[in-house]
């Protein structure tokens, strides 16, 4: 984990903990509303990981209908960009999560799993820019996508990702 | 004031002459059998008013009757129009004859009509009669051309034929017809008095006022070159100095326009050339050197504004990306609400426990960040309004050097022009070439007109505007809508008097649609949505009654009468006169009450003509009836001896 004043000042506006713990938060708010159930860490690390990479932004389906598997396998540049990027957004994901924890915008449960806590945060996505929208937007529909595919091993395997 | 019709006159081939005569300001009824000719009166009114095709129809009318004539009063004037049918194969007949008569004189013989007015002076005649402006020129919707109203535009409200009288579709006389319908549109406002007269005039106006604005734009741009010294006169310049026809100009400064032309004026004057040529630079090197430093500046300019375009662009990008970053910054604000209630807890890693300060310091390092972005975007967004108007400085600047050079090359070519004619000839005939080369041109400047251009566009301008302002639509929209709502308050009371379905709701004659609305609570009804042919025909009644009393109250030009072709055919058998069908004797006899109260009020200004099936004995209809042509008494228009069939052509 590097150290947050290490980083130059852009990188530590674009991927402030702030904002990456909202990525976080909305991805554990769709695994709320698909399934009802409280999220396990690392998929809401990884959704949170992947929405963060506009390249597998682009790529998302619109609903979460079609299939993870062969989502996967039509996109080869996903899984590109995973390798390329996933652990240095993982480290910056990481006080996100733990920021949003302290801040108690993200509750956890004796197993490891996450929830938001009743009203800790706004049903409706806001932001200043489009790209913070988006962002929002994939986490959310990652969060309620990602576990249809099965197991949370399953899922990091497809995406060629390691927890 | 306008006409009502006095009689309808019919000429056969051996000049016996047929008379229909109608009583002004009442009701007139003729009442008859079917194929008597009644429905040939509201054509033969049409025809002679000028319709444009042969519109009467019926096999006695056409074959034995060659000339319609119309008698029309006004006031205590009497106009006497006459019509002759087609001849032969054309499709209509375009001459008339019209007279002027003294009031009451019976129309005149069939010897003495002479038919020589043609159509389109026949109409004015007739537009005049009626009192209509033809200087107003009215706009027509989505169409470039203005039309003037004429007595045709009139008659849209003063014929109901058999088809039209009972038709949910339609209101207005002719109203099926495309070109019509338009022309009502445009026409409507006009006779419902909305039209300033005075406003043709305005609009004229303002059309005078542009076309003068466009001709002053052109006159100015076309003395622009003058403001400096043209390039033709400063290169002439140069040469009087080359032959020594003048003294050389004080130098350390450049020579206004006129200055030179004055000085030029000199050169043709004078007439021994100097003794020796000056001893000044060869004019062309000292042009070309002017040349080489424009051109300098003006691509130096233009890097200068490449670059600025550049900066600007740059300035736009950075900041999409600090806007970005804020953006993200912010969503802090998310997440830190909860944050102020659990401050105790902040220094704990709620996950394992552990201390972990940096949580809060790391909150103080965004917020930092956060500031210091704010000022970036504050301080970048402030300058780029300066730089846009750097570029568009610059941009004037390259206009001039870009025209300077122009002027440049025009100097090197008329020096070398005038190289190249004195090159091989002795300084006499050089000076002479030149006095005369400048005297042209000095002959084709005081063409242009040297008069100062003064700069009228600015009073020109506002004095458009100020047009335009008075033209504005709003005022006459607002007057047709509030002449429009008094005479929706007319059709209300006789659709109420008819009992009419929707007589409760507020009833609107719709201007554009040309129909009538019925504003229910369930939403608009058109006419044509209302059924039953009973409400069509009340509320055609209605609607022309009320556009009347409208009409004579502003005096507005329409023809005062009012020709219905068959109200009974709605549902009223033509054996009304048995004196069954008692609810519909009722509703009959009670539009006809209405018809009769209307023309009551208003006076003798108004007349009704009905051509009907029906004969009922009860007033007001009873002692209204013209005349009976029934097969029983062997009446009809067309006299029964005119039709012989054992004529062969």
């Amino acid at each position: 984990m590097t150290d947050f004043n290490a980083l130059s000042r852009d990188e530590r506006a674009l991927y402030n903990p702030g904002f990456t713990g909202l990525a976080v938060v909305r991805a554990v708010q769709g695994h709320q509303t698909e399934f009802g159930t409280p999220c396990p860490v690392a998929i809401a690390t990884l959704a949170a990981v992947m929405a963060l990479q506009p390249m597998v932004r682009t790529a998302l389906p619109r609903s979460t209908a079609s299939g993870l598997h062969r989502w996967v396998q039509e996109h080869r540049a996903v899984r590109a960009s995973m390798a390329l990027n996933a652990t240095a957004i993982a480290d910056v994901v990481r006080p996100g999560l733990l920021m949003a924890l302290q801040s108690s915008t993200l509750a956890c449960d004796a197993e490891g799993h996450l929830h938001v806590p009743n009203k800790a945060m706004k049903k409706a996505i806001t932001g200043g820019s489009a790209d913070v929208i988006a962002v929002q937007k994939a986490a959310l529909l990652l969060g309620r996508w990602l576990p249809s595919a099965g197991s949370t091993s399953t899922v990091m395997t497809l995406l060629g990702v390691r927890p | 004031m306008t006409f009502q019709i006095r009689a309808i006159s019919i000429y056969n081939r051996d000049g016996e002459m047929r008379t229909v005569p109608f009583q002004a300001g009442s009701l007139n009824i003729i009442t008859g059998d079917s194929r008597r000719g009644k429905s040939a009166i509201l054509t033969i009114v049409d025809y002679c008013l000028g319709s444009d095709d042969f519109v009467i129809r019926g096999a006695a009318l056409r074959n034995f009757v060659h000339v319609f004539a119309l008698t029309i009063i006004k006031g205590d004037e009497q106009l006497f129009v006459a019509r002759p049918a087609p001849v032969g194969k054309a499709a209509t007949n375009t001459t008339f004859c019209v007279v002027s008569q003294a009031l009451g004189a019976p129309p005149p013989d069939y010897a003495s009509l002479t038919f020589s007015m043609p159509l389109d002076i026949a109409k004015k005649v007739l537009s005049r009669f009626t009192s209509i402006d033809l200087s107003v020129q009215l706009p027509v919707a989505r169409s470039p051309r203005q039309l003037s109203p004429s007595v045709r535009h009139g008659l849209f409200f003063c014929l109901q034929e058999q088809n039209e009288v009972a038709n949910q579709d339609l209101l207005f006389h002719g109203q099926m017809d495309d070109f019509h319908r338009s022309a009502l549109r445009a026409m409507l406002p006009y006779f419902l008095g909305t039209v300033d007269p005075e406003r043709a005039q305005l609009e004229h106006r303002l059309r005078l006022l542009r076309r003068q604005l466009a001709e002053q734009q052109e006159r100015l741009s076309a003395a622009r070159p003058f403001e400096h010294a043209s390039g033709t006169a400063a290169g002439l310049h140069g040469e009087a100095l080359e032959v020594n026809l003048l003294a050389p100009a004080p130098a350390g400064r450049l020579l206004s326009h006129n200055e030179i032309v004055d000085r030029l004026r000199q050169a043709v004057e004078a007439i021994v050339p100097g003794a020796a040529p000056p001893a000044g630079e060869d004019p062309l090197s000292v042009l070309n050197v002017a040349r080489r430093d424009l051109r300098q500046a003006y691509s130096r300019t233009r890097v200068r504004i490449s670059n600025l375009k550049t900066i600007a662009k740059e300035k736009d990008d950075f900041l999409g990306q600090v806007r970005e970053q804020h953006a993200r910054l912010a969503t802090l604000g998310l997440l830190r609400r909860a944050h102020q209630e659990r401050a105790s807890q902040d220094e704990l890693c709620p996950v394992c426990g552990s201390r972990a300060s940096e949580a809060g310091q790391v909150a103080r390092v965004m917020r930092r960040d956060l500031e210091r972005l704010d000022a970036e975007m504050s301080a970048m967004g402030e300058a780029t309004p300066d730089i846009n108007a750097r570029i568009v400085e610059e941009e004037a600047a390259l206009a001039d050097l870009r025209s300077a050079l122009a002027r440049n090359q025009e100097q090197i070519e008329v020096l070398s022009a005038g190289q190249r004619a004195a090159a091989q000839d002795d300084p006499q005939h050089r000076t002479a070439v030149v006095q005369g080369r400048i005297s042209l041109f000095l002959d084709t400047m005081t063409r242009h007109a040297q008069v100062r251009v003064e700069d009228r566009r600015e009073e020109i301008a506002i004095e458009i505007a100020s047009l335009e302002e008075q033209l504005g639509n709003s005022a006459q929209e607002d007057l047709l809508s509030s002449h429009l709502s008094l005479v929706n308050q007319k059709i209300q009371a006789k659709a109420v008097a008819l009992e009419l379905e929707h007589h409760n709701d507020p009833i609107r004659l719709d201007p554009r649609a040309l129909t009538l609305i019925a504003d229910t609570r369930q939403g608009p009804v058109k006419m044509s949505e209302m059924g039953s042919g009973h409400n069509y025909l009340g509320y055609h009644i209605a609607t022309m009654l009320s556009l009347h009393e409208w009409f004579n109250e502003i005096g507005s030009p329409v023809p005062r009468f009012l020709i219905l072709d068959q109200p009974s055919q709605a549902g009223f058998p033509d054996e009304t006169r048995g004196g069954g069908f008692g609810s519909a004797r009722a509703t009959l006899l009670n539009l006809y009450e209405t018809i009769h109260a209307s023309i009551e009020s208003l006076a003798g200004a108004f007349q009704v003509i009905v051509l009907e099936h029906a004969d009922l004995d009860e007033e007001p209809f009873r002692s209204a009836v013209r005349a009976r042509w029934r097969r029983g008494n062997g009446e009809a228009l067309v006299p029964a001896h005119w039709i012989t069939y054992d004529s062969n052509e």
